[in-house]
Parts: C-alpha cells; structure tokens; sequence
C-alpha cells in the first residue's frame, strides 16, 4: 500500500512539474519564480511523507553527534524541496547546444539504471531491492522517450526541447533521488546497517561509505552539473555581469563556435580543447558525463568493495 | 499613454487614438483590469457557507475529528480564494502579453467587444485548487490521525487522494495545452480519458472491503482480500472502468458546451459544487458507517477548495467578463467534479446535479452529430441598439432559454439559467429522476461491487424476503458471499447499520421460506422491478428527511422476522 501512495505522489509531482514547465515556456515567467517552481512541484511528494525524515549517522560521527540515526523533520523537507531545484535548472543551465539537455538526460538516466541493477543484484534484502526496482520503473520511460526526443534533438536540430523538457527531466530524476533516500532510514535498511557493524573496513572508508549511503547518490551522477552550476555562480550572482545567453561564439565561415568569456562548462570545454564543431562539442560533452558516472561507480567500488 | 509612440513619429498628439494604438508594438503598461465583482460575490458565497457550516456544526452529530479536518479545509480554500484573488490579474498580464486572448462576441460592435479579454485564466485557479489540495494532506492524513492513519484500514484514502490529484493535475495539463495548441476537437473528447488513467489505475489497487463487525464469524477474516477473485471476474471490472472514463469525459465536454455567457461556466460550476457539498454533508449526517463517511468527507475536502477558487474566477468572470474561463478551467472542474463522484461512490447522484448540462448535451446531440449543421459558435444572436441577445435555432439550453422567456439581457440569461441549475436540486424535480437514478444506481451498484457481480444479481432476483426492502433502510453498499457458495448468504449493510440481532434475523429468513412468486423468471422480474421502486421511494424520503431514521428500520426488520 505505501508502494502506492509513493507511486501516485511521484507521479503527482512529475505531472505538476510537467505542467508548471509548460505555462512557464508559453508565459515565459520571470526568472525569481521560474526558480521556486520546481518546489511548488516537490509538494506532492512531500506531503505522502509525513515521517521518515531521519537519517543514520555515519559510525565515527555517533560520538560528536551523540545519536546514532537523527531527526531532521522540516530541514530535511527544506532539502528535498531544494534538491528539486537544483536538479532541474542545474540541466536548464547546462545547455545551448543541440542536442545536450536531451542528452545529458540520457547519460544520467542511464547511469541512474545500471545503478539499480547493481544494487538489486547485490543485496538480498527484498525491500532495498523492492526500492531500487522503484526507480528502475520510474527511470526506464523516462530514457526512452528522452531518446525518442534526441532523435529529432540531436545536431542539427529539428525540434528543441523548451524549458518543459529541461524541468520534467530534472523533475523526475529528483524524485527518483528523493524516494530512493528513504530506503537508507532505519525502517527500511537494518539488515544493510547490520552488513556495515559486522565488516572490517578501516574507519576512513568505512566513514565515506557511510556518507554515500546517506547522500544523493544520485547527485553524483549530476557532477558535470554541480560543476557548471558552480562555475556559472558569479555570474548568476550577478558578482561578474551576466548577458541574456551566455552561449559561444558562432563562426559562419569555418561553421566552428569558439569559447566566450562566460563562466559555463560549454565555454570551458571550448577554451581548454580549442575550436569545434557543435556536434563535437556536444559529444565531448557528453563523454565527460559518462566519465563522471564511471568515475562515481568506481569510488563506491573502491569505497565499499559491494560488487564482488 | 502619449509617451509611449514610437520615436520617429513628430506628429503624435494629432493622431487619433486607433492608429496610435496600431503603430506601438506593446504598451509596456498594460491597462489594469477591472476589479473583482466582490459585491455579487461575497453574498452569493455567504448564501452557501452558512446553511452549510450550520449543517456541519450544529444540526448533525458529526465526530470532532471530522468537523476539524472540514473546518480545515474550508480554511485552506478561504486563503486559497484571496490567494487566486490576487493572481488573477497578475497572469492576465502574462497571459496578453503572449497572445491568449478573445474578444467578446455577445458584445460584438459596442466598445467592450473591441477589449482584448485574456483567455485561458483556469490555470491560475487549477495551481492554487492544486497548491492547497496537496498541503491539506500534511493537516489531515497524518500517521496519527484516528480517521486515517489506522492501518491498511483506511490507508487507500492516501492512495486514492493521490491518485485524485495526479488525474486533477494531468487534465489542468491537458486543457492548458488544448488552449494553447488548440487541437482537433476529436482529440478533445479523449483527453479527458487520458486524464482519468492516474483514478483507474488506483481504484485496482482497492480491492480489500472491511468486512461489518457482526459479520466477522461468518467470514472468518476481518479483512477480505478480492485479489484472487478480481481475476476470476475481470469483466465487471473493465466496465466499471470504462464508466468511469466515460463519465469524466461527459463531465468536462458538457461543462464545455454549456458556455458561452460571461459566468456561465465558472458560475454552473460553483453552483453543483454547492450542490455536492450540501449532498455530501447530509450523507455524512445521516450515516454510522465510517467507510462511507470517509468517502464523503473525502469529497469535500476537494470540492471545498473548488468552489472557493470558482468563487474567484467568478468574481472576475462575472458579467462583464474581465477574464475568460478557457478550456483549462471547464476541464478542471469538470475532471475535479468527476474525480470526486468516482472515488466518493455517488456518480449518479453527481449527474443528478449535472441534469442541465444532460439536457444541453441531449438538445446539441442533433448538431454535435452533424444530422443538423453545426456553426461553429452556437450562440445567440447580439443586438447593438437594445443591448439584448435573441436565440437562434441552435440547440443549445442558451438559445433555448432565450425562445422560451424572449429576448434579455446577457447577464439576465446567465442568472436564469443558474436558477435552473439550482432549482434542479429540489423536491419537486429529483423525485421520478431519482428513481430512475436509483435503478441506475442498483445496477452501477452492482458493478461497483468488486466481485461476484452476476452472483449478487442472481441472489436479489432469488432473495426470498418479500419485504426486503420494504423498511428502505437497505441499500445496496456492500453484499459479501460466503466462499463455499453453498448458501448465500446475502447480507444487506447501508449508512444505518443493522445490529448482529437484525443481521441474524434477516441471514436466517433467507433459508427459511421461498416464495412462489420468485419460481418463475416473470415472478422474479416483477419482485426485482418492485423492489427497486420501493428503494427508490424509501431511498429518497431518507436522504430528504434530516434525521436519521435506523431505529425505526430495526424494528420493521425484527417484526417481518417474527412474522414469518
């Protein structure tokens, strides 16, 4: 039954959110409340949950903590809302070239499922496998038809994907991250807290597997994007000025883009590795987000030892 | 707005106003729009709370628990009303700003039909109705709330509440998108189904039914699981299904086509949401079966935050419009209304309330089905000297009303026509329309019930109690068959619960006597005919009369028992 209230609050949320997106591309809203919108959509989700706000203190820490799971009630709330918002416009930022938030969404989805698969494969407890075939359910349409739209999206475009797109996408894999967080409280995860008592890891990675247990592991999988976001702060903060687009430079002779002065990932990628086409461009892109996703499967291997 | 031409042009305060207005691209300041009609508002509004909370506080013995959460939620939908109040305007700048707009073709040729009105404002009020619908949840289905928080008992409230607002949700999408796109009017008749899917996919999932206290010892569970017997009847379910679909489908459509009139759609919704409210307060009253509270109560915690958000709308909407309504908002409240009648199990009563919408459709049959031709705005005929409106050969209630009661003005017509919405409500009208509702309601019954349909068909057909229904205090809600299937042992349990006593007295006559009459099919046919209409009529005098009426029913029971 709980299954059910999670199911139909996720999908609440991701229909809000599909919504909000599309009156906010026909409305074209200003840009404070194009930020608060994905916390309207998180809403939802929010309220199926009247509990479970408590997460487990990593062992080391019991001692300058002083209880082993704790409360957080509302802040932990706050942080879902919050990571709603940084996962949509965090992929609304990170774009401009054909091509790339579709794809993107691809690389992580795809990254989100193998994940799953890992775990489900890994685990013998029927509910951490119940919760990870969750996400698998809810992230399996959403590649596909992410790749339905990249076959009109990618280079050269014959659709673009609007903002409806970008916060559906985000939308929907915050909401995988947010459910999938639940399964590390208490209530769901004691014999995987028995697995952590009972084994002979050395405190420090001990310690670091902890804290990926109880973080997003999916924001990992969004480290390109935490990289753009934080790239492109002082511009957002207006501390440096900021034009309307902050794309490249376009060259109608060579047909090459050549890397501005903007404090984005796509500009960065241009000034390190030199001029290219757009198409190469968003296919360096995207290796790099593969990368990350390898990079982040290898760290929890090298910090957990789970896929023997 | 002399400051805003277009700096080349030296010749500026010569020009009329008309080409000044062509030559700017957008003015930067929009002319604001009028303010909100409080003053029909307010009244109206008070017209409905007070009857409505004097039911709810004073003349029914409702549980504290309950009074809280409706208490609740009429004040979330209060500051639901000012919030939509304040964003009304708000939007209509964002919304001109983009192109959303109509004008107003029943004031075609005054100065007001030339005013660029902003069109599509529904989802201004389905994002508030959504806003609020979905933070009652955190006041009202708390783990440790008596009404809803007990177990898988009450559990599916929280699935189906869910699974309501993802279907709202989805259909604000849908129609918002159809007023944007504007699609082909044959996609607009499925998107309602579309919509429905989040409901219909829910309501599989509630296949427990608690069985009645006294009942316990003959079932041997307390909680029966249909699961393995929805496979065996499977086709009950697709059916109920496809109803519910339909019905959301009917609701939005017929919401749509009853429009055309500056209030007419926010003002029809507003006047059957009163209309469930009141219907649902009095069930609640009238009923011990916390099931069937719930399932009311469950109803009013969405229908409220409705209606206050129409309140709104109208306040705008009223004659002469500010704001238009668009396809969002028609859809919205036609899915809400659905969505409500559906997961609190009174469809029929709820198309009781949709009777003028059934009548305009019936009437627009003919030119929705192309055997008359069909303009494409059927509305009626505006009249630049006297200001009046006449009816055209349409078949629409509009241009009906118009050749009925001659010609008048706009907002004359919209008043009348929501007088007929709400005299539909009263004695004189529902009865015969009750029976046949009634009939219609023991076969929906039937369906509704998760298992055994044809079995509980055969079973009244065979019933052998005469006077079953005599006492009209039984009415089908739930008929739950013994597994082995050598006797059924049909038993009746409605809002006025029958005690372990009478439940005894009415399993035991049913292996006691059989009548001829029931031996031959006519027999049995005629008995089930007579039946109904004895339901019917008994069903009606109950819900009309404010008290409960359970004792008297008890003894009529016990005394057919003895005298047999």
């Amino acid at each position: 039954m709980q299954w059910l209230v999670e199911y139909n609050a996720a999908l609440a949320s991701i229909c809000f959110m599909i919504l909000l997106g599309f009156v906010d591309d026909v409305l074209d809203v200003p840009w404070r409340v194009k930020l608060v919108l994905p916390s309207f959509a998180t809403l939802p989700l929010l309220m199926a949950y009247a509990g479970h706000t408590t997460i487990i203190i990593p062992k080391p820490l019991i001692q300058y903590v002083g209880v082993a799971v704790l409360d957080l009630g509302w802040i932990y709330k706050l942080y879902m809302g919050m990571l709603a918002v940084f996962c949509t416009n965090s992929i609304n930022i990170h774009a401009g070239l054909n091509g790339l938030e579709a794809g993107q969404t691809v690389v992580i989805s795809t990254a989100v499922l193998i994940h799953n698969v890992m775990q489900i494969g890994a685990s013998t407890d029927p509910e951490y496998q119940q919760a990870h075939a969750f996400s698998i359910y809810l992230v399996l349409p959403l590649l596909t038809s992410s790749l339905a739209l990249l076959s009109y999206n990618w280079y050269p475009s014959s659709v673009f994907v609007g903002d409806t797109y970008t916060y559906f996408a985000g939308m929907a894999l915050a909401v995988v991250g947010i459910l999938g967080h639940f399964r590390y409280n208490p209530h769901f995860c004691t014999i995987d807290l028995v697995k952590h008592e009972i084994s002979d890891y050395t405190g420090g990675r001990s310690l670091l597997l902890e804290l990926f247990e109880t973080c997003e592991t999916l924001l990992l999988f969004f480290l390109p994007q935490v990289l753009n976001f934080l790239y492109s702060c002082p511009q957002l903060l207006k501390i440096i000025p900021c034009p309307r687009h902050r794309l490249p430079k376009f060259d109608p002779r060579t047909g090459l883009l050549t890397g501005t002065k903007d404090g984005t990932l796509v500009n960065l990628f241009l000034r390190l590795f030199g001029q290219c086409t757009e198409k190469m461009l968003c296919i360096r892109l995207l290796i790099f987000q593969a990368l990350s996703c390898i990079f982040c499967f290898w760290l929890r291997h090298f910090l957990a030892g789970w896929y023997k | 707005m002399a400051t805003r031409r277009k700096p080349s042009s030296k010749t500026v305060d010569v020009r009329p106003p008309i080409s000044a207005k062509e030559n700017k691209p957008l003015p930067v300041e929009d002319p604001p729009l009028a303010p909100p009609k409080l003053g029909i508002i307010v009244p109206t509004a008070a017209a409905f709370f007070l009857p409505f909370f004097y039911l709810v506080f004073v003349h029914y013995q409702i549980e504290p628990e309950l009074r809280r959460s409706i208490s609740i939620s009429a004040a979330m939908s209060f500051g639901a009303f000012v919030v939509a109040l304040r964003m009304i305007p708000v939007a209509a700048r964002y919304v001109l700003r983009r192109n959303l707009f109509g004008f107003d073709i029943n004031k075609k040729g005054t100065q007001q039909g030339a005013i660029k009105v902003p069109e599509s404002l529904g989802i201004v009020i389905g994002f508030v109705y959504l806003v609020v619908a979905i933070l009652f949840q955190h006041f009202n289905f708390t783990s440790d709330s008596n009404l809803f928080g007990d177990g898988d008992q009450h559990g599916h409230w929280l699935v189906e509440y869910n699974a309501a607002l993802a279907s709202i949700c989805f259909m604000i999408l849908l129609g918002f998108v159809d007023d944007v796109l504007d699609l082909p009017w044959r996609v607009k008749l499925v998107l309602p189904s579309f919509a429905t899917l989040p409901l219909l996919m829910a309501y599989a999932g509630h296949t427990t039914i608690i069985i009645p206290k006294p009942l316990i010892q003959y079932v041997g569970v307390a909680v029966l699981d249909l699961d393995t017997v929805w496979n065996a009847f499977r086709i009950e379910c697709w059916i109920y299904k496809l109803y519910m679909g339909m019905l959301a489908v009917f609701c939005t459509n017929s919401i749509n086509i009853h429009a055309g009139l500056n209030g007419l759609e926010a003002g029809q919704t507003v006047v059957i949401s009163a209309a469930v409210l009141i219907h649902n307060v009095m069930q609640i009253g009238a009923s011990t079966n916390s099931e069937y509270q719930q399932a009311h109560a469950f109803s009013i915690y969405l229908v409220l935050p409705l209606l206050a958000t129409s309140l709104a709308l109208l306040s705008y909407n009223w004659y002469p419009s500010s704001v238009f309504v668009g396809d969002t908002y028609t859809y919205f409240a036609g899915m809400a209304l659905a969505v409500v009648g559906i997961l609190g199990h009174f469809s029929e009563t709820l198309l009781l309330f949709f009777l003028p919408q059934v009548l305009n459709f019936l009437y627009s049959c003919p030119q929705l089905f192309k055997i008359i031709p069909c303009p494409r705005h059927r509305l009626p005929k505006f009249d630049l000297q006297t200001g009046l409106l006449t009816g055209t050969k349409d078949g629409t209630l509009v241009n009906l009303f118009l050749r009925l009661f001659g010609r008048c003005t706009e907002k004359m017509l919209c008043i009348r026509l929501l007088i007929f919405q709400v005299s539909l409500w009263n004695c004189g009208f529902v009865m015969p329309f009750l029976f046949l509702a009634e009939a219609f309601s023991c076969w929906m019954v039937q369906m509704r019930l998760e298992h055994r349909t044809w079995k509980i068909y055969s079973c009244l057909l065979t019933s052998r109690r005469e006077h079953d229904y005599d006492n009209g205090a039984i009415i089908l809600d739930y008929f739950m068959l013994d597994l082995c299937e050598e006797h059924s042992k049909g038993v009746s349990f409605d809002g006025n619960d029958h005690d372990a006593e009478t439940i005894e007295v009415a399993v035991m006559d049913d292996s006691k006597n059989p009548s001829g009459s029931t031996q031959t099919r006519r027999g049995r046919t005629s008995v089930f005919w007579r039946r109904l209409a004895n339901v019917a009529t008994a069903k009606f005098l109950r819900s009309m009369s404010l008290s409960r009426s359970a004792v008297a029913d008890k003894e009529d029971v016990l005394a057919i028992g003895r005298c047999r």
